[in-house]
């Protein structure tokens, strides 16, 4: 039982850190990219933003997905009762 | 923190049926909601008011939006498409309010928006292409496809539900969490980032059901800048 | 896990609700709205073009008339000039007949006033003529104012052509012979035998002039015959002047 609770804890922190390296990756890679845009066509910086904004949401989705699978573990355990 | 966020707090019992929290929330967002509009709506003219002219703009954005992503009239698509994006982002910023839970941090909203979604895709595509023509979309580009495509609609279903479960269950949870450890006015940042984040799930979730529709519409209407914004599934 | 199924069934009722109350109440009126500002729009849009259409035409005709008004103006223009130019032209026509006209005049009447002075120079350049004449023959002896002329008349008369000696001769009564001065016997004589030839009666009747100064004249209501020295003095002045003129 211990053991379980233990292992819960652990997935749920490795969920969160090993699924916050993706999406930090990729939001860098994404606003850099959008700045290049943006000094490149400045003209172009309101659609730019806002298409960034929502690409940033749908990368931040990744590591929400993992903050729910780590609540999960916390909170919603089936195995732990 | 001692009660799990996944967790519904009983508000009252209505005979044996027990009603939560989120659902008076809801029923206080719509009543809101409608109030407003019918008040704001009463007396309309072809000079604007300041008002008025705020909720013009509204629909002619949401009608440029369904427009630029159906590529045909937003008509048909304006009330479900528009009532779920007023209604997700009313119910995030609801969170301003002291004491007051957003009802999309509960699964059992989310779940409802998303199955709303999910049936109106269906409905919208047999009615544009009929059930038989409906049903052939899933074997293209060949019979392959067709268990892709049918484990597709599911956990595009769910996807769309989780992610605004937990952008607004995980915004809540964070100001929970700060105000318990720093104090009363340390999370006011993070509630600020709650209100973009919120604005931006409320966004997403419209346009995504939007895209839905559009492909459940037919490949003829599809753009390829429609599965750009198809996201994570 | 724990998911609440009333929660979510009150959810999508809650949903569809709202669907229908939105629609009902925000999205029908104000898609109404806007429906009716882009025809409002339309319409105005449409009348304002068709008002500008009425204005450029308006312009147009407001252009032609402008442009008929400047090329009549032109046309005035023109005419005028043209009326000035001819009317100058006459006037300078005018004014040069009437300079030419008033220097013939006045040469005309400088040559007559010359004419006249030397008339009247001759005229009294015969008349002192005469008086020296008349002064001159006073002092000759009386004989001197006839002798010779009968012999010239003579001859004048046998020169002229036979019509006109008949044409004399046939001047009865009115036919006489005029001299200076009262002839004497043998002068009449002369007179007589020279007249002979158109003297049908003998002896015609004989006038003094002292006016002749010297000759014998033969003076009828058809004519004279001129033989005088007061006629030949004349006679030369007259052709001094023609000379003169020449």
């Amino acid at each position: 039982m211990d053991y379980l609770k233990l292992a819960s804890i652990l997935g749920a922190a490795m969920a969160v850190s090993f699924g916050a390296i993706g999406p930090a990756l990729a939001e860098g890679r994404a606003v850099a990219a959008a700045m290049e845009a943006i000094a490149r066509q400045p003209e172009a910086a309101g659609t730019l933003s806002r298409t960034l904004f929502v690409g940033l949401a749908m990368i931040e989705t990744m590591a929400i997905y993992c903050l729910v699978i780590a609540l999960l573990l916390l909170f919603a355990n089936p195995y732990v009762q | 923190m001692n009660a799990s966020p996944l967790l519904n707090q009983v508000a009252f019992t209505l005979g044996p049926v027990a009603v939560s929290v989120p659902v008076v929330v809801t029923w206080g967002i719509m009543a809101a909601l409608a109030v407003g509009s019918g008040v704001l709506t009463r007396a309309l003219h072809l000079r604007a008011s300041r008002a008025q002219m705020a909720l013009e703009l509204i629909v002619t954005s949401i009608d440029s939006q369904i427009e630029a992503t159906v590529q045909s009239d937003a008509a048909p698509f304006r009330v479900l498409v528009g009532t779920l994006f007023l209604f997700v982002l009313a119910a995030n910023w609801i969170a301003v309010i002291p004491g007051v839970e957003p009802p999309t941090a509960h699964l059992e909203t989310d779940a409802a928006l998303a199955a709303t979604v999910f049936v109106a895709t269906i409905g919208y595509g047999i009615r544009a292409n009929g059930l038989w023509g409906y049903l052939r979309t899933f074997a293209e580009p060949s019979w392959v496809m067709v268990p892709l495509n049918l484990v597709e609609q599911i956990t595009r279903t769910l996807s769309l539900m989780v992610r605004l479960f937990g952008n607004v269950m995980s915004g809540v949870f964070v100001v929970g969490i700060v105000l318990s450890l720093a104090g009363l006015l340390v999370p006011i940042p993070l509630m600020a980032l709650d209100l973009l984040t919120g604005a931006v799930q409320a966004y997403i979730f419209a346009i995504l059901a939007t895209v839905f529709i559009a492909a459940a519409l037919g490949e003829n209407r599809q753009k390829p800048a429609d599965t750009v914004l198809k996201g994570p599934v | 896990m724990h998911f609440d199924w009333a929660t979510f069934a009150f959810q999508l009722v809650n949903i569809l609700v709202l669907m229908w109350l939105l629609g009902r109440y925000f999205f029908r009126p104000v898609t109404k709205i806007i429906a009716e500002r882009q025809s409002e729009v339309d319409r105005l849009l449409k009348a304002a073009e068709a008002s500008q259409a009425e204005a450029e035409t308006a312009r147009g005709a407001v252009q032609a008339a402008r442009e008929a008004i400047a090329a009549e103006r032109l046309k005035v223009i023109e005419t005028a000039v043209g009326e000035a130019e001819a009317r100058r032209a006459a006037m300078l026509a005018k004014a040069a007949d009437e300079a030419a006209a008033a220097v013939a005049n006045a040469q005309q009447a400088v040559t007559e006033r010359l004419e006249g002075e030397q008339r009247e120079q001759m005229g009294r350049a015969v008349d002192l003529a005469i008086l020296i004449t008349h002064k001159l023959l006073d002092e000759l002896p009386a004989e001197a104012r006839v002798t010779g002329y009968p012999e010239r008349l003579s001859q004048v008369l046998n020169a002229l052509s036979q019509e006109r000696r008949a044409e004399l001769a046939g001047s009865d009564g009115t036919l006489r012979i005029v001299a200076p001065r009262p002839l004497t016997k043998p002068e009449t004589a002369l007179a007589m035998a020279a007249v002979g030839a158109v003297a049908q009666n003998g002896a015609l009747p004989v006038e003094v002039d002292a006016g002749l100064l010297a000759g014998l004249e033969l003076r009828s209501s058809q004519g004279v015959i001129h033989n005088s020295l007061r006629y030949d003095l004349g006679r030369i002045a007259e052709a001094l002047v023609s000379h003169e003129k020449r």
